[in-house]
Formats: structure tokens, C-alpha cells, sequence
């Protein structure tokens, strides 16, 4: 799996912490064939039925969107050893269904990451229309 | 007389601007010098019109005493007319007429013609007919004030990165240029303003150009750029009474130790126009500026609590995930195995594995150099568990693949991990010296970095590359569009300086230099581009000193120094 892949932006790509073929099907690293056969097909259909239900899947990210073609990749995978094995390595620390942040916190992080903490530099008073307002319109 | 006329103009113009840079530096005495002597300059001015008039109706002399009068209001009218009647009707054309009558006899008249012409345009969405009458009355090659016009009527089109691009790219120009500065100075200023940047809007008011505007960008002066001279040179972005407010308001916001008191920011806006708009403003950088100290000294436990509450929720979701029920490790190491969600949530301590994808997990949601170090420490911790390796070679046979299926995996696995967290790098823009020092033995963080530097370098090269091309092929493009190009590559260019470091600065700069020199040559001896030539040129310089190229560094203060013809 390329960079790119792994760190695609939600959603399955196949692999990492995102795309896990495990956490696309919800199923256990014993899972055997049949067991990822079996559920493959029933997300299938409940995608394909439009159901809520299956309109997501829990990783330790977060909730990320499941579409056929996630379940479709996430099977494939989990029937070639080599990725298989891969998906169970990430699979394995007990993580899968952390909750991730809520969105305040995670924007409070990111502020103190990259040291542009809104508030911290009055950045929460904004003048609005100010160019408008000294003439520079557009009117 | 025209002379005459001239000088007194000029004189008077300098005189405000000299007190609007003294206000600034805190100079009050000079401030008042440079004030008064503006205002006895007008003062002089109206009581020779005036006393003319008088004079020559006492004598009689009613014609005499009419002209007087009408040279008077000729002289006096046009400018706030242009100001403040056709540019808010968006009369391009009047607006232009109406200044170059008020600059009558002053050499260079059309460049502020131009810009009020300009903002006439913007103020009805810079139609494409006003483009093109502008465009024509565009003499020769670019210079700070065409790109001034230029970023008006991006910003009257409604695209305000490029207005801001361009009025950025002013501070580069060997041009002083000074109505045009101080319009991208107020222009930036009220941007900023509008988008609550308030530290860039004060530290751009701090900015000197010395030993003064269009100057600044000599190799002397930029090889001197460093030297502790604080109050040397001029403002590179001239004051204005608005920007001056906003620079106070700013300063209160942000808590600065030099941030005007109360009255001196009432002051200020009393003296900026409009008053109406800008009193919510200041009245509320004075309530915030009042209690600076104390939201500052509570600031902290709010934040510790956020950081706290988080790590302690990623914590506790780790241990109770459902997904511990397809993660029960066979070995103390925790390779994949037989598991149960209640072998994974017992007592046991987290295997090596565990703590590493927990320490992923964490970097991708946080994005802070801190939890990448962390990240790549817990997974070179698991390359030091022999167990792991072992594990997954069992696990391999059992799943009856190929007998290197597990080292392949491994591999696979490496390359997965690299990966997503060089993609997180380069997403959040994260400083790999930093990230270097966090974790200085770490080899998977040396990876990391080293394909983090990669795609930096790629890109960047990307970007010159196709200059490069262009000039190879003598292929010429608009050359407000070649100045976008280059405020594109030295975007591109500055970024990557700041992720990488000095050492990716290192690899970078020779590409840069080999693509863009000939690029200045071509811009300079075809083009006849000079303004842009030597703005390009004067940055290659300044990288070149920053990286220690000898060989560039003599190229490109020789090509810098050469005098910019008819400037």
C-alpha cells in the first residue's frame, strides 16, 4: 500500500489504522473465510438497501463512511494471506473503536499544534466587512 | 512655477508621511515637527489663495479675483472628488482624469491616476471593459504600482488570495513605489482585520526596509538585513491612520508590552476614518486589552484540563474498545492471534504492539510533533521485540501462506506506518527538525523524514520545473502572470524551508537556483522585465546567503547590483 493510500482522508483504502479490512467488516482478527464471506455479503446488502446501519464503521480515528467498494477491497484483502496478516497486525492493539476526540477538542489541538490558538491571539475578534466598510467594496 | 508648485506638493506629501512614521516609532517630537510643518504648509497655501482673491477684489479686479478662484478650486477640488465621488460610483475613467488634473505637473502622475482608477473598478467588480482600459494605459514593464493595480481588480473580482498575493509581493519590488505601498499596507491591514490575523497585521507594522523602500532589496542591503539597527531605514509598509488604528487594536488583542494605552487608542480612532465602523472594534480590544494579564494567567488550566480530558478519553476507550475482540495476542509480544474482547480488556500490561498502534492512533487525531515523536518510538520499541517477529512467522504458516510471508509483512507493515505518518507530516505541515530533536535516535522517525523530505523536494521541484521549461522554450506569458508564478514558487519554496529545515533548504536551493537564474536572464535581457528580473534575483540572493552557495552568492550580488534602468 502506497503512502497516499494509507493516509487517505476516511474511508476504506485498504489498509492502516482507516481502511482496515477487520474494522471495514467488523470482525474479529479470528474471523475465518466463511465468517468474512458471510458478513461481506450482508453489508452488501444493507449498503445496497441504503441502511443507516451500515453506513459507517468504527477505528480508533472514528467513525469513517463505508461504501460497497470498501467491503468489496476489505474482503479481497482478508482472502490473500500475505494482507490478511498486514490487517491483523493493525488490527491487534485493542483499538479499533476508540472514540476519537470531539471536534472542540480536536480544534483546540490542532490550535496549540501549530501554535495558532485563535483566542490566544485575539483571533476570535474579527472585523467583518472591514474593507467594505472603508470603501474598498465591491458595492 | 510648475517647479515650484511641484516641490511645495512634494514637500507637504513627505512632511505627512515623515509625521505618520514618527507617530509609529513613537517619536513624538518628530511627530509633531513633521505635523506642523504639513499644516503650516496648508495653512500657507490657503492664505495665499485666499489673500489673493481678497486682493484683487479690492482692487477692483473682478476677472482677476474669478481665476484665482477657479485655479484655486482646481487645484483643490478634483482629489477629494476622484476620492470621494468616483471611485464610490465605480468611474473608472472620471477617477483617473480627476487625479491626474490634481497632480497636475508632478512627474509620474499616472501611477496614483492609475491605482484610484483601479479602485473605481473594484468598487463594480473589475468588468472586464475597465480591465482592458487599465491594461492599456499600462506603460512598459511591471513595477510595484502596475501589481498594485493588479491586486485591486483581483480583489474588485472577488478573489482575495490573489489580492493578497500581490500586495505581499510589493514588499520585493526595488521600487518605492510609495502610494502603492501604502494602499497594499491599508488593503492588508484591513484583510487581516477581517480575519482576526492580528499578530501578522502588528508584526508586518514592525517591518523596516533599510536603508530605505526599493533600496532594501540591494545585495548590500539584504546581506545586511540581519544587523541590529532598530531604528534604522523606514517602515517597509507605510502607515496610514487607518492601519495605524488597527496596528493598536492588534497590539491590545494581543497583550503586546507596547500596545497603546486607552486614550492613545481612542486617539487613533478618532484620527482614522470610518469612525462608525471601527467603534465596536476598539471598544472591545479595550475590554479585552484591560484584562489581558488575567485571561492569560487563567488560560493555562482550561487548556491542561482540554489536553487532560483527552488523553484520559483516548485512554479509557482504548481498554474498552470492541475491537480488543479482534486483538487477544498468543505471545507476551502481541502478534495477532486468537483473541476475545475479554482477554483483551483483563489486567494483563499492553504488549509492545499495543502501546504502538495506541501511540498511532494517537498521532493521527492529535497532529502535534509531539505524538508523531511518540508514535515512532513505540513502533521502533516493537522492532526490538523479538517476539513479534517470531509470532507472525507462526501466524503466517497458519494461515498457510509463503514461508517469507511473514517478514514480508513486516516489511508491508513498516511501509504502511511510513506512510500514514509522512502523509500526517506533510497535512499539518509539521517541522522535521523538530520532530528530528524529539526523537533524535529514532530510525523509523529518520524515515519518516526522509520520504517526508522526499515529496517536499518533488514538489518543489515540480514547480520550478515548469519555469524552467517555459524558459527553455521562450514561451512568454503575461508578466503580472510570470510574478504570480514565481510568489507561487516562493510559496512552495519557503514552505518546504520551513518543514525541512535548513538541511531540505540545502538540497533544494541548487534546483531553484539552476531553474531560475535563466529565467532572470530572459526576464532582464528580452523581456525587458527589469522590476520583476531583479525581484526574483534579489530572493535568489537572500537563499543563497541563507545556504552558504559561494558560487551563487557572487551571481547573484553581481546580477543585483546591476542598476535598474530608468528607475
Amino acid at each position: 500500500m502506497s503512502a497516499a493510500e494509507g493516509g487517505g482522508g476516511g474511508g476504506a483504502r485498504g489498509g492502516g489504522l482507516r481502511g482496515n479490512p477487520f474494522f471495514v467488516l467488523e470482525l474479529p482478527v479470528t474471523a475465518g473465510p466463511r465468517e468474512v464471506e458471510r458478513e461481506a455479503a450482508r453489508l452488501l446488502g444493507m449498503l445496497e438497501l441504503g441502511l443507516a446501519a451500515a453506513a459507517t464503521y468504527q477505528t480508533p480515528l472514528g467513525p469513517m463512511p463505508r461504501r460497497a467498494e470498501d467491503v468489496r477491497t476489505a474482503a479481497a484483502a482478508l482472502r490473500e494471506p500475505k494482507r490478511r496478516l498486514v490487517a491483523e497486525l493493525w488490527a491487534s492493539g485493542g483499538v479499533a473503536a476508540a472514540a476519537a476526540p470531539t471536534t472542540a477538542a480536536e480544534g483546540a489541538q490542532t490550535g496549540a499544534a501549530t501554535g495558532a490558538g485563535a483566542a490566544a491571539g485575539g483571533g476570535d475578534v474579527r472585523w467583518p466587512g472591514a474593507l467594505k466598510a472603508t470603501g474598498w467594496g465591491p458595492r | 512655477m510648475r517647479d515650484l508648485f511641484d516641490l511645495v506638493r512634494w514637500s507637504l506629501m513627505l512632511a505627512r508621511r515623515r509625521a505618520w512614521i514618527a507617530r509609529r516609532d513613537h517619536r513624538s517630537a518628530a511627530f509633531l515637527f513633521y505635523s506642523a510643518v504639513a499644516g503650516l504648509g496648508e495653512i500657507a497655501a490657503v492664505t495665499t489663495a485666499l489673500s489673493l482673491f481678497v486682493a484683487c477684489l479690492a482692487i477692483g479686479a473682478h476677472g482677476a479675483a474669478i481665476v484665482v478662484a477657479a485655479i484655486a478650486l482646481v487645484l483643490i477640488l478634483p482629489g477629494p472628488l476622484a476620492r470621494h465621488v468616483a471611485v464610490p460610483r465605480g468611474q473608472h475613467r472620471a477617477a483617473y482624469w480627476l487625479v491626474m488634473i490634481d497632480e497636475l505637473g508632478r512627474a509620474g502622475a499616472e501611477r496614483p491616476a492609475r491605482l484610484v482608477a483601479a479602485r473605481a473598478a473594484a468598487r463594480v467588480g473589475s468588468s472586464p471593459e475597465a480591465t482592458a482600459w487599465l491594461a492599456a494605459l499600462r506603460k512598459g514593464r511591471l513595477d510595484a504600482t502596475e501589481t498594485a493595480v493588479q491586486a485591486i481588480l483581483a480583489h474588485g473580482r472577488g478573489d482575495r488570495d490573489d489580492a493578497r498575493a500581490l500586495f505581499t509581493s510589493l514588499a520585493a519590488f526595488a521600487d518605492p513605489a510609495p502610494e502603492a505601498r501604502e494602499l497594499a499596507a491599508e488593503w492588508l491591514a484591513l484583510d487581516d482585520a477581517e480575519r482576526g490575523a492580528w499578530a501578522e497585521l502588528v508584526a508586518r507594522g514592525r517591518l523596516r526596509a533599510r536603508p530605505g523602500r526599493g533600496a532594501h532589496r540591494s545585495p548590500d542591503a539584504i546581506r545586511h538585513a540581519k544587523d541590529p539597527q532598530p531604528e534604522a531605514g523606514e517602515p517597509l509598509w507605510p502607515a496610514t491612520s487607518m492601519t495605524y488604528l488597527l496596528e493598536g487594536v492588534g497590539a491590545r488583542l494581543l497583550g503586546d508590552d507596547d500596545a497603546p494605552s486607552d486614550a492613545n487608542l481612542w486617539l487613533r480612532w478618532l484620527e482614522a476614518p470610518a469612525r462608525r465602523a471601527t467603534w465596536g472594534l476598539v471598544r472591545e480590544a479595550i475590554a479585552r486589552g484591560t484584562s489581558t494579564t488575567k485571561v492569560a494567567s487563567r488560560s493555562t488550566a482550561p487548556s491542561t484540563t482540554t489536553s487532560t480530558s483527552t488523553q484520559t478519553s483516548s485512554t479509557t476507550t482504548g481498554s474498552t474498545a470492541p475491537s480488543t475482540s479482534a486483538a487477544t495476542p498468543a505471545s507476551p509480544a502481541g502478534p495477532p492471534s486468537a483473541a476475545t474482547a475479554e482477554a483483551a480488556a483483563d489486567d494483563r500490561p499492553p504488549t509492545a504492539l499495543e502501546l504502538a498502534l495506541r501511540a498511532h492512533a494517537q498521532a493521527l487525531r492529535d497532529g502535534t510533533i509531539e505524538a508523531v515523536a511518540a508514535a515512532a518510538q513505540a513502533w521502533d520499541a516493537t522492532a526490538s521485540t523479538p517476539g513479534l517477529a517470531i509470532a507472525v512467522a507462526r501466524r503466517a504458516i497458519a494461515l498457510g501462506a509463503a514461508p517469507d510471508a511473514g517478514d514480508r509483512a513486516m516489511v508491508e507493515l513498516d511501509e504502511q506506518i511510513i506512510g500514514e505518518l509522512a502523509d500526517l507530516i506533510d497535512q499539518r505541515a509539521l517541522p522535521l527538525p523538530a520532530l528530528h530533536a524529539r526523537a533524535p535516535g529514532s530510525a523509523l522517525l529518520a524515515a519518516i523524514a526522509r520520504r517526508a523530505r522526499r515529496e517536499l523536494l518533488t514538489r518543489l521541484e515540480l514547480t520550478c520545473d515548469r519555469i524552467g521549461d517555459r524558459t527553455h522554450e521562450q514561451r512568454p506569458i503575461d508578466a503580472i502572470d510570470e510574478l504570480r508564478t514565481f510568489v507561487a514558487v516562493r510559496r512552495a519554496y519557503e514552505e518546504a524551508a520551513a518543514q525541512g529545515g535548513p538541511e531540505l533548504e540545502r538540497l533544494a536551493f541548487p534546483h531553484v537556483h539552476a531553474e531560475l537564474l535563466q529565467w532572470t536572464v530572459w526576464l532582464w535581457n528580452e523581456r525587458k522585465e527589469h522590476f520583476l528580473s531583479h525581484l526574483v534575483t534579489a530572493w535568489l540572493f537572500e537563499r543563497a546567503l541563507a545556504v552558504g552557495d559561494a558560487e551563487a552568492i557572487e551571481l547573484h550580488g553581481a546580477n543585483g547590483a546591476i542598476r535598474i534602468p530608468g528607475r
